[in-house]
C-alpha cells in the first residue's frame, strides 16, 4: 500500500475529523485534507488527486450517502475507494451504502484496530 | 374561564355523562322527546368543553416544562463558572447548543495534549536510538582500551531500555484520543433533541392559535388581546427557530405572549 496517497476526510464534527486524521497518521498516511460535508467535499474531489475518501453519513446540506452516490455517478471519481465511518447502524442503511458502492463501513464508536483492518482490507482488494 | 369548567376535564365529564344518561332514559320513558334532545345537545356541548380543557391544560404544562427547563439549567452549579455565557443564552435549544460547543472545545483541548504527548514520546524514542548508536561507538573504542571498560559498563547500565513502556504509553494516548469520539455521538443526539424542542415549541404555538380561534368563534372574552398576542406570535414564527434564538428579547416576549395567551384562555 502506498503511504503517500492523498486522503479526504469528511465529517461535520471537527473532533471526529481530527481523530480520524490522527489514526491515519499513525498508520503512516500523512497526506490528508478535510471537508465538513458532502457539498464542500465535492470541489476538492473534482480538483483531482484524491485517492481515498473517508466520510461520515449524517451531515448537514449534503450527507455522506449522497456524496457516495455522486462520486459513483461521476466517471472521473467513481474509481475512488470510499470508507464510511458513521453512527448510522441500521441494517437498511448499511445495505443502502453497500448498494451505492461503499468499500468499507465502520460504525462509531470504533477502535483504531477496526479502522486499520477495514483500510487494509480495502487496499488489499484493490491490489 | 369559569371555575366550573376548571374543575371538570374528562373525568368530570364521565361523571356527568352517567348522571345525564339516567335522566335521558327517564325523559324517553315519559315520551318527552324535546327534553331528551336538549339533554343530548347539552351533553355534546359539555364533551367539547371537557376536551378543550384537557388540551389546554396539557399545552400549559408543556409550555411550563420548557420554561422551567431553561431556569433549571441556568442554576446548575456545574455551569456557574461560565455564568457570563449562560446570561446571554435564554432558550433551551441555545443551552443545548452550548453543551455541544463546550464538549467540542474540551475534546479539542484533550486532543491538543495528546498530540503534544505523542510527539514527546517520539522524541524519547529518538533519544534512546541515539544513545544506542553512541554506545555502539563506545563499545568499538573500549575494546582496545581496557581502562575504559568500567566506564563503558556504567554507561550501559544508565541506558535503560524504555521502549516497551513507550509503546504502551503511545497505545494509551491513542485510546485517550479515540475516547474523544463521544463528542461526535453525544453531539448528534443533542442536535436531534434541539430539533425536537424546536418542533414542540412551534407546534405549541400552533395549538395556541387553534385555541384562540375556537374562543373567538365562541365569543369568549379577551378576544382582542388574543388577536394581538397571536399577531406577535405569528411574526416570531415566520422568523423561524434560528432567529428566535438570536434575539433574546424577542424570545422572552414570545414566552410571555404564550403565557398571557394561555392565562387569557383560563389555563
Amino acid at each position: 500500500m502506498k503511504k503517500d496517497i492523498k486522503i479526504l476526510v469528511v465529517d461535520d464534527f471537527s473532533t471526529m475529523r481530527r481523530i480520524i486524521k490522527n489514526l491515519l497518521r499513525d498508520l503512516g498516511f500523512t497526506n490528508i485534507v478535510e471537508a465538513d460535508d458532502g457539498k464542500t467535499a465535492l470541489p476538492i474531489l473534482q480538483s483531482g488527486s484524491i485517492e481515498f475518501l473517508v466520510t461520515d453519513w449524517n451531515m448537514p446540506i449534503m450527507t455522506g450517502i449522497d456524496l457516495l452516490k455522486t462520486v459513483r455517478a461521476d466517471p472521473n471519481l467513481k474509481h475512488i475507494p470510499v470508507l464510511m465511518v458513521t453512527a448510522e447502524a441500521k441494517r437498511d442503511q448499511i445495505v443502502e451504502a453497500a448498494q451505492a458502492g461503499v468499500n468499507g463501513y465502520v460504525i462509531k464508536p470504533f477502535t483504531a484496530a477496526v479502522l486499520k483492518e477495514k483500510i487494509d482490507k480495502i487496499f488489499e482488494r484493490l491490489g | 374561564m369559569s371555575e366550573t369548567i376548571e374543575n371538570k376535564g374528562v373525568n368530570g365529564f364521565e361523571l356527568e355523562l352517567k348522571q345525564d344518561a339516567d335522566k335521558l332514559v327517564e325523559h324517553l320513558a315519559n315520551g318527552d322527546v324535546g327534553a331528551a334532545m336538549t339533554l343530548i345537545h347539552d351533553l355534546n356541548e359539555k364533551r367539547h368543553q371537557a376536551l378543550y380543557h384537557e388540551v389546554g391544560t396539557l399545552t400549559r404544562s408543556l409550555h411550563n416544562a420548557i420554561v422551567s427547563f431553561s431556569d433549571d439549567v441556568s442554576s446548575n452549579a456545574m455551569l456557574q463558572d461560565s455564568k457570563e455565557h449562560i446570561a446571554s443564552i435564554s432558550d433551551a435549544s441555545d443551552r443545548l447548543s452550548y453543551v455541544i460547543e463546550l464538549t467540542e472545545s474540551n475534546a479539542h483541548k484533550t486532543i491538543d495534549s495528546v498530540d503534544i504527548s505523542l510527539s514527546l514520546v517520539s522524541e524519547l524514542e529518538e533519544g534512546y536510538r541515539r544513545r544506542q548508536r553512541l554506545l555502539e561507538e563506545f563499545d568499538k573504542v573500549q575494546q582496545d582500551k581496557p581502562e575504559l571498560e568500567g566506564l563503558y559498563k556504567l554507561a550501559c547500565q544508565h541506558a535503560t531500555d524504555n521502549s516497551d513502556a513507550l509503546v504502551e504509553l503511545k497505545e494509551r494516548l491513542t485510546n485517550i484520543l479515540l475516547a474523544q469520539e463521544y463528542q461526535d455521538i453525544t453531539g448528534q443526539l443533542i442536535k436531534r433533541v434541539i430539533q425536537l424542542v424546536t418542533d414542540i415549541e412551534s407546534q405549541l404555538v400552533s395549538l395556541m392559535e387553534v385555541a384562540s380561534r375556537v374562543n373567538r368563534l365562541n365569543g369568549i372574552d379577551g378576544m382582542t388581546a388574543d388577536a394581538e398576542a397571536l399577531a406577535k406570535q405569528k411574526k416570531i414564527m415566520a422568523e423561524g427557530p434560528q432567529m428566535a434564538a438570536k434575539d433574546n428579547d424577542e424570545v422572552a416576549s414570545s414566552q410571555d405572549d404564550v403565557d398571557d395567551l394561555l392565562s387569557s384562555l383560563g389555563f
